[in-house]
């Protein structure tokens, strides 16, 4: 299955007339991690909505082997995992197993199936022990995790990340990048943490006003400090480039696209 | 794999702010005791029939009154849980009831009265009082039960599966999921209002908390935007899925039933009576 973003003159205006996006040009393969780069305001959170349909705009825009379009929204969604940047917006079960659960059930998946995808995606973001407790009663860096295994669970092909390093402190920041290094999943993030890309992504682009300014390597785009510069980025004082290795893909795919076609048709 | 759980990062996180109520919305008594394990409809169905039949009975009836408070007892024993944690949960609700029930014997007139200085109290309203305290008291001690025996999220879906409207019931979810991030957002607001040296001496200062209170809303209103849009995200059509569906089994029958033999036959007396 496709995991794909072929978007076209992709645009959208908000309900004021504010233009957010001016048509978006971002083709992403199966397997890429690509960061989407940008500063506060540059349509980051806007354009990761219309992945998954939530906001719709003008242009094409096909993700995940699906155009967006209203008769696809429930395939799409079970596809592409958005995880936000407040994970508070996205935990708002009592518990976090039932949380988890949220999403599988929603694909209208068996008991024992969703029960299996509970455990599996808890393991992944390394919060097995945390399925009964609350959400308000985690840490920053614990809530984050479990939204990411909120969306785990619903086994997407396309993981969309907002800023998920906002918020956390060194520590937490550290075991979010183990935890990402791990899941083989095409990915793409949206972020200000150029360290974070550097680590994590081959690929980088630029979305300034609206629009992708610049698509490249994403050390040879993090190297270039005027174009980074020009768009209200920077890497950290003395960050050291050429000493950050990328992390390496994982080798096991614990997730398989098992039974998710199965799951979409129902 | 165990290196993530249970550990203190960023210092507990609502813990400062939040603990002292948190205690008193979780469980108490014995988890594991046979009231704790019951179907969340039996003890809804249980406790709000103690609470219908003392709030319907006369005062004469009082024997009526003493077996529900006898019932209560028993599932209070049943499930371990000490009257000192039933005092601490009904001390927010009972004064305030009681405190307005106080003023009832100056102004229900009828059969003898005394003067207390300036007051006068009245027979018919002493009567009046101590049926109203029964009643507040059994009420009150029957939902402090049902809430120490049973998780908020469990009261809710036995009252969704009683059906309870489905819209009323995701309202008190969300509440009760999201209260604690508002009330960490009032505590940081007042924070923020004290370190520029927000000190409110007279009701002229209150307009600050007025603009607070408008954040606040305004803040709320776009959290339950992001929230919805979230959900959606993750396939949300309108519908709460739930995983573990709730059985209704023999005990929860018997607890019932068990309930009601208690109370209904002494009502009915009491009725027949009157």
């Amino acid at each position: 299955m496709s995991c794909a973003v072929h978007a076209v003159g992709v645009s959208y205006s908000y309900p004021n007339g504010r233009p957010a996006l001016r048509g978006v040009e971002l083709h992403v393969e199966h397997g890429e991690r690509v960061a989407v780069l940008g500063p506060n305001g540059a349509g980051k959170t806007t354009l990761m909505l219309h992945l998954n349909g939530l906001m719709r705009g003008e242009g094409s825009l096909e993700v995940a082997g699906l155009e967006v379009e209203d008769g696809t929204l429930a395939a799409l969604r079970a596809r592409v995992g958005l995880v936000f940047q407040d994970p508070d917006d996205q935990l708002f079960m009592p518990t976090v197993a039932e949380d988890v659960s949220f999403g599988p059930l929603n694909q209208g998946l068996p008991r024992a199936e969703v029960e299996r995808r509970v455990a599996e995606a808890l393991a992944a973001v390394r919060m097995e022990g945390a399925a009964e407790r609350a959400p308000f009663q985690l840490s920053m860096g614990e809530r984050r995790r479990v939204a990411i295994a909120t969306v785990l669970a619903m086994r997407p092909s396309l993981l969309v990340l907002d800023e998920p390093s906002a918020n956390l402190d060194p520590r937490a920041r550290r075991e979010l990048l183990d935890i990402l290094e791990g899941i083989d999943r095409t990915m793409l993030i949206t972020t200000h943490d150029l360290p974070l890309a550097a680590e994590l992504c081959e690929r980088a682009v630029i979305l300034a006003d609206g629009r992708i300014v610049a698509d490249a390597e994403c050390h040879e785009l993090l190297a270039d400090t005027e174009l980074l510069a020009r768009h209200d980025l920077e890497l950290p004082a003395g960050f050291a480039l050429d000493r950050v290795t990328r992390r390496p893909r994982p080798g096991n795919d614990y997730t398989q696209d098992l039974g998710l076609e199965e799951a979409i048709r129902r | 794999m165990a290196r993530a759980e249970h550990r203190p990062e960023h210092g507990e996180p609502v813990g400062a702010l939040c603990n002292h109520s948190l205690e008193l919305t979780g469980l108490a008594g014995d988890p594991a005791s046979p009231v704790h394990r019951l179907d969340p409809r039996a003890k809804i169905l249980g406790l709000v029939a103690v609470t219908l039949v003392a709030v319907s009975t006369p005062i004469e009836a009082w024997p009526v009154f003493a077996a529900c408070a006898l019932v209560l007892a028993a599932v209070a024993l049943l499930a371990r849980v000490s009257p000192r944690d039933i005092w601490r949960r009904a001390r927010f609700v009972l004064p305030l009831v009681l405190a307005a029930a106080l003023l009832i014997p100056l102004f229900r007139t009828g059969g003898e009265s005394w003067s207390l200085g300036p007051l006068t109290v009245h027979e018919a309203g002493l009567a009046t009082l101590g049926a109203v305290a029964a009643k507040a008291t059994i009420g009150t001690v029957a939902a402090v039960l049902l809430g120490a025996t049973t998780s908020f999220p469990s009261v809710l879906r036995g009252l969704e599966a009683l059906r309870t409207p489905r819209l009323l019931v995701l309202i008190a979810a969300f509440m009760y999921r999201y209260l604690f991030v508002i009330v960490e957002e009032v505590g940081r607001m007042r924070a923020a209002l004290a370190a520029r040296g927000y000190q409110p001496r007279n009701a002229l200062h209150a307009g600050a908390l007025g603009r607070v209170a408008t954040a606040l809303f305004l803040r709320t209103y776009s959290r339950g935007e992001r929230v919805y849009v979230a959900m959606l995200a993750r396939g949300y059509d309108g519908r709460m899925p739930r995983l573990v569906p709730l059985v209704f089994g023999r005990a929860d029958v018997a607890f019932v039933v068990c309930v009601l033999a208690a109370l209904v036959p002494l009502r009915v007396a009491a009725g027949v009576m009157a």
